[in-house]
């Protein structure tokens, strides 16, 4: 007998076994097939005996694939065995306990802060708005300077400021990252950037050590403050569902004018009056307003010619009114306490 | 800001309530955070009258006090209590503003069933004599609400000032704002004065040597001044704003700056050292402050001086020397115009903020600086007998208005997106910016609008249409949409690769963290040395706020372990956590250092299970290397290789540097038991962090190309080698790989053994391949043969043997 004969006879071998494990109805009946193939005077087993009158050569190939048909077999035995219930460690015997629970694989989850950060960003992308990304340490020009925030301008009061080394910043808000764009490439500019972002506070309920904004801009010909409006109300929609409220009030930020500040219909209490809003039903969630001249001329843009809307939203507020956190500092404890909760 | 809202009322005769104003005012950009009502503070006083008084002991007395419908019986020291004296009066339960709370006391065998209230106590300022309690009109009914009686029951607004509306700082800037919505007008107090006596010139002299850091100087002399305390109403409007009453003299020049939102500074004229006052900058003189600090007056600090020595830092805050004192009788009276830059330096090199200094850099209104001092010497006049001496002593000029604007109608509604059922008709803006008290000069389609002495903010166009704007009301401008040309949908490299494997991390396992970008510097050092990159310095910043936040972090595991032996100790078991954030290493000439984007991930404990019919298996270096590898795969990093490493991380352990292309680009393994320590990590853990960045510019990017599926069957064979222990399973890999060559679809390693009865030292590695033929069916000969090259090469070459 040839080395190919032997290898379909023991392939042959293999697709009887499976085809009578699989018809057994009982462990005893498994037993014969078992016996039959395997045992002493099975039929494998007489195969093997076979090897002797094998050329030396052609033995340790024709052992081998004896071998693996081997152990196909008993592949096969055991599966049929546990589809009797006869595995030795699965619930024990024909009246198993359904009600087990399974074996879970481990899945870990995204943090609330990327989740609130990317359904943002998802709302943006639809509306038509690139995402770039900008540096976390910045030169103070960009993080200042460039938006209309001269050296002892007292807003800075409300960005006291890390710094690496004299002129180099930890950015103290997203907005640089429109200046960085805006010198790269010519209107139309419709961007947002989300980021980690630094101010000096001392870390409480309410201030962390680094938070997170979305830097949003849109400048073309004739944009004007309907379209600021418009864009926002509808991520604002989008966001927080459909009948969320929206209002604007005037407000000021160097580096915007007209400014205003968006509120929404408090999340909490749905407009009542809560503590969360204190009480005015409403929250503020972002800061916005039309670009400041002086930041589109200082980026070589003609503010006659193109006007835009920039705003900036703290990622980290909308994620704890989502969730009722109430202590921005669990964002950045990483328990997993907490962050199974998401 | 507080503005209490009858004080607000007088200026303006509004006839809206408070909470109406805030609303009105919210909207048009005046943000009034709350309103309090103050007459809370005052629960459980009352106006009480005294019907007798007996002597209890030595200093002692029990009075007899009717309250409304009760009458109590209160102990107490004070001289004038007498039979007939409306008093203030705090019942048990009532809280002093000094946080004293007052509550039924036995006193010398009687009980004392509340307390007979002086001034101070009620934090209106010193009486005139200590011991006295404070005496109120007879008008009032006993039982009244104390509040009510001092003027206390008011509600105040708290505004919140925008840094480019310094002119909102005060009532008359508030009443402007009140007046420009259109809910009242403006009333200015008072501010003629009287003079007399010999002109003030003969006193004093200015010599202005910074005119750049002052402008503008005035000074007033007032003599004849009696002492003693405000009158209460003035007294309690001080109280309300937010700032304790003193003496007459300190309380007119506060009282004027709430009012009208000029600071000034008296000084004691007769403690002046020299008449000459001197306004420069500092030589690095000392001076001591009101506050009773000694402070050095460097280059930056603008003085005040009365000749050589400087008498107060300008703009922030007086010297002790020469300040005013109870008894102060003649009076410098200064009223400037300082430089909103050179007071904010200056306050900042001190690390000082007072209501000038903030007022100051938000730069006051030139127009009122007389008017201010007028009206302070005014009421000096009129409530402490004080003479103004005729005439002014000044130097400089009050900076002028800001020039006129031009303003474009159309630009305004087309920047604003006006549609006719907006109403931004011209007529509308002219009534809005009229009310602001803009000068508009209308010439055709472009206007001239003139700011106001006191709005230093509005420069240009866009400034006034703000105006225009929020007068107009935000709500009632169109909101629409239209995103008419297309930007390409650019989105940023980090994020994009984060979005793709934020999935998968967490799917195998892994919960994500977000770790503070600042950590403590020794912790840096620490990971720079284990992580070996000695050579490396962490990045501090300039100005930490504690030592705990001192440095931008190398890594993003300093921080992650943190996390992990956190939750370790909180005994919140098999930690696993992943992060994608940006690390920092300095550069040699960039100004700004090199920011990554690196993936770290850490886990500790079981790896699977437990589960009820097996028990957990803990996490080891070959599961985290398994992960990685899948990881790069997935990835498609074409050479993603693991190097052995000695990384004092690692150090009793086990770990690897990762290769990418024969670069370095990160490292993984277990920490070993001494780094285990350092980073708090009560458990065995294993970690590893990768620089995506270097990552991205590897990973295949575009489409990935189809190869035909296989036509032919393959073969599966099994071969196991016996090799000396020394021999490492790459070595082996790559050797079956070569030899096997174009038929070699796989190789897989299934089982390492040593030991019975394979001799010492020798070791045994089984493989199985996967064989296969692009072109036909593998015959068994075939399968054959390649084993068998593979089994010759491997004697020859690393000396295996084959074991059946």
């Amino acid at each position: 007998m040839g080395l190919q004969e032997l290898a379909s006879r023991a392939d042959e071998l293999v697709r009887r076994a499976q085809e009578e494990a699989g018809a057994c109805s009982s462990p005893a009946a498994l037993d014969e097939v078992r016996v039959r193939y395997l045992g002493r005077k099975g039929e494998l087993t007489s195969l093997l005996r076979e090897l002797g009158g094998l050329e030396a050569a052609a033995r340790p190939a024709a052992g081998e694939t004896l071998n693996r048909a081997k152990r196909a077999i008993e592949e096969r035995l055991l599966a049929a065995a546990g589809r009797l219930g006869e595995t030795p460690r699965s619930g024990g015997g024909p009246d198993r306990d359904l009600t087990l629970p399974g074996r879970r694989p481990p899945l870990g989850r995204l943090h609330p802060l990327t989740r609130t950060t990317e359904e943002m960003l998802d709302v943006f992308r639809h509306l038509g708005f690139a995402v770039h990304e900008g540096p976390e340490v910045e030169l103070e020009r960009y993080n200042f300077d460039a938006l209309n925030t001269p050296a002892w301008h007292p807003t800075r009061d409300e960005h006291d400021s890390f710094f690496l080394a004299p002129g180099v910043v930890l950015r103290t808000h997203t907005s640089p990252v429109q200046v960085r764009v805006m010198e790269r490439q010519r209107p139309p500019v419709r961007m947002v950037a989300p980021g980690r972002c630094f101010r000096r506070d001392n870390p409480d309920a309410s201030h962390a050590i680094g938070f997170h904004q979305i830097e949003g801009l849109y400048v073309d010909e004739g944009v004007t403050f309907a379209d600021l409006r418009g864009t926002l109300e509808a991520f604002a929609r989008r966001l927080l569902g459909e009948g969320t409220r929206t209002r604007f009030r005037p407000s000021y930020f160097p580096f915007t004018e007209p400014s205003a500040e968006m509120d929404v219909g408090c999340l909490v209490c749905m407009g009542t009056g809560c503590r969360v809003c204190k009480r005015t039903g409403w929250l503020e969630v972002m800061g916005c307003g039309m670009v400041h001249p002086a930041v589109l001329s200082g980026v070589g843009y003609d503010p006659e010619r193109f006007t835009g809307f920039a705003f900036g939203i703290g990622i980290d507020r909308i994620c704890m009114l989502r969730h009722g956190i109430d202590d921005i500092r669990l964002l950045m404890d990483n328990d997993l306490r907490f962050l199974e909760q998401f | 800001m507080k503005a209490p809202y009858r004080w607000l009322r007088e200026m303006t005769g509004t006839a809206l309530s408070a909470a109406e104003l805030a609303e009105r005012l919210t909207h048009s950009g005046t943000v009034i955070g709350g309103i309090e009502d103050a007459g809370l503070r005052y629960r459980a006083m009352r106006v009480g009258r005294v019907i007798e008084v007996r002597p209890l002991g030595e200093r002692l007395r029990l009075a007899r006090v009717a309250a409304g419908a009760e009458t109590l019986e209160v102990a107490t020291a004070a001289s004038n209590v007498r039979a007939g004296l409306t008093a203030a009066l705090a019942l048990p339960g009532a809280e002093l503003p000094g946080g004293r709370t007052i509550e039924t006391r036995s006193m010398a065998g009687v009980l004392s069933q509340g307390m007979l209230l002086s001034r101070e106590e009620l934090g209106l300022g010193p009486d005139a004599e200590a011991d006295r309690v404070l005496e109120l009109a007879d008008r009032w009914e006993p039982g009244t609400a104390l509040a009510t009686a001092l003027e206390l029951d008011d509600l105040v607004l708290e505004a919140e000032i925008n840094p480019n509306r310094g002119d909102c700082l005060s009532l008359l800037g508030l009443a402007r704002e009140v007046a420009a919505i259109g809910a009242g007008e403006v009333k200015l107090p008072p501010w003629e004065v009287r003079e007399a006596g010999e002109p003030a010139a003969g006193e004093a002299r200015i010599d202005l040597r910074a005119p750049g850091g002052c402008p503008f100087y005035s000074a007033r002399i007032l003599d004849g001044l009696s002492p003693g305390p405000a009158p209460l109403w003035l007294a309690a409007r001080l109280l309300l704003a937010g700032v304790r009453p003193r003496n007459l003299l300190v309380d007119v020049t506060n009282y004027v700056l709430f009012e009208l939102g000029q600071p000034l500074h008296a000084f004691d004229l007769d403690r002046l050292a020299s008449r000459e006052l001197v306004v420069r900058f500092g030589r690095g003189e000392t001076l001591r402050t009101l506050d009773g600090i000694e402070r050095v007056l460097g280059p930056e600090v603008l003085a005040i001086c009365d000749g050589e020595r400087p008498a107060a830092v300008a703009g922030i805050m007086g010297g002790e020397e020469t300040a005013v004192q109870p008894g102060t009788r003649r009076v410098l009276l200064e009223s400037a115009w300082f430089d909103p830059v050179t007071i904010r330096r200056a306050a900042k090199s001190l690390a000082l903020a007072t209501d000038a200094s903030h007022r100051f850099e938000r730069a006051v209104d030139p127009g009122g600086v007389l008017r201010a001092s007028a009206r302070a010497a005014r009421l000096l006049a009129e409530l402490g007998g004080a003479r103004p001496r005729p005439g002014l002593l000044t130097a400089g000029e009050p900076p002028a208005p800001l020039d006129p604007i031009r303003l474009r109608p159309a630009r305004a509604r087309s920047l604003l997106g006006a549609e006719p059922a907006t109403g931004l008709d011209d007529a509308a803006m002219e009534k809005a910016l009229g009310r602001l008290g803009l000068a508009v000069t209308k010439a055709g389609a472009s206007w001239t609008v003139a700011p106001p002495s006191h709005r230093r903010d509005l420069a240009i166009e866009e400034d006034v249409i703000e105006e225009i704007a929020r007068l107009h009301g935000y709500e009632r401008f169109p909101s629409w949409s239209r995103i008419p040309r297309t930007v390409s949908p650019h989105e940023g490299e980090r994020g994009r690769l984060a979005r793709r494997l934020r999935p998968l991390l967490a799917g195998a396992g892994f919960y994500e963290a977000s770790t503070v970008t600042l950590i403590e510097e020794r912790r840096a050092a620490d990971w720079l040395e284990a992580a070996g990159a000695p050579g490396q310095r962490p990045l501090p910043v300039m100005n930490p706020i504690s030592e705990a936040y001192a440095t931008l972090r190398p890594a993003l595991l300093p921080g992650l372990l943190g996390s992990l032996a956190l939750n370790l100790n909180r005994r919140r078991p098999d930690p696993r956590l992943f992060e994608l954030g940006v690390v920092f290493a300095p550069t040699a000439d960039a100004p700004l250092p090199d920011e990554r984007y690196h993936l770290a991930c850490g886990v500790s404990g079981a790896w699977t299970g437990p589960s009820w019919d097996a028990a957990a298996r803990e996490a080891d270096i070959w599961d985290l290397r398994g992960l990685l590898e899948a990881w790069a795969g997935w990835l498609a990093l074409p050479a993603f290789a693991f190097e052995p490493a000695a990384l004092p991380l690692f150090a009793g352990a086990g770990g690897w540097r990762l290769l990418l292309g024969g670069e370095p680009v990160g490292l993984a393994g277990e920490i070993g038991p001494a780094w285990r320590e350092r980073f708090g990590l009560r458990a065995r853990a294993l970690c590893a962090e990768l620089d995506l960045e270097r990552c991205l510019a590897d990973a295949g990017a575009g489409p990935r190309p189809y190869r035909g599926l296989p036509r032919f069957p393959a073969v599966e064979r099994d071969i196991a080698l016996v090799v000396d222990a020394s021999v490492a399973h790459a070595a082996l890999e790559s050797l079956i790989r070569e030899e096997g060559g174009e038929l070699v679809e796989a190789v897989r390693l299934f089982d390492v053994y040593a030991g019975d009865p394979l001799p010492p030292g020798r070791k045994s590695l089984a493989y199985g391949l996967t064989l296969r033929a692009a072109d036909r069916t593998l015959s068994e000969e075939d399968a054959h043969a390649v084993r068998r090259r593979i089994a010759e090469r491997a004697a020859r070459e690393l000396g295996a043997g084959l074991r059946e």
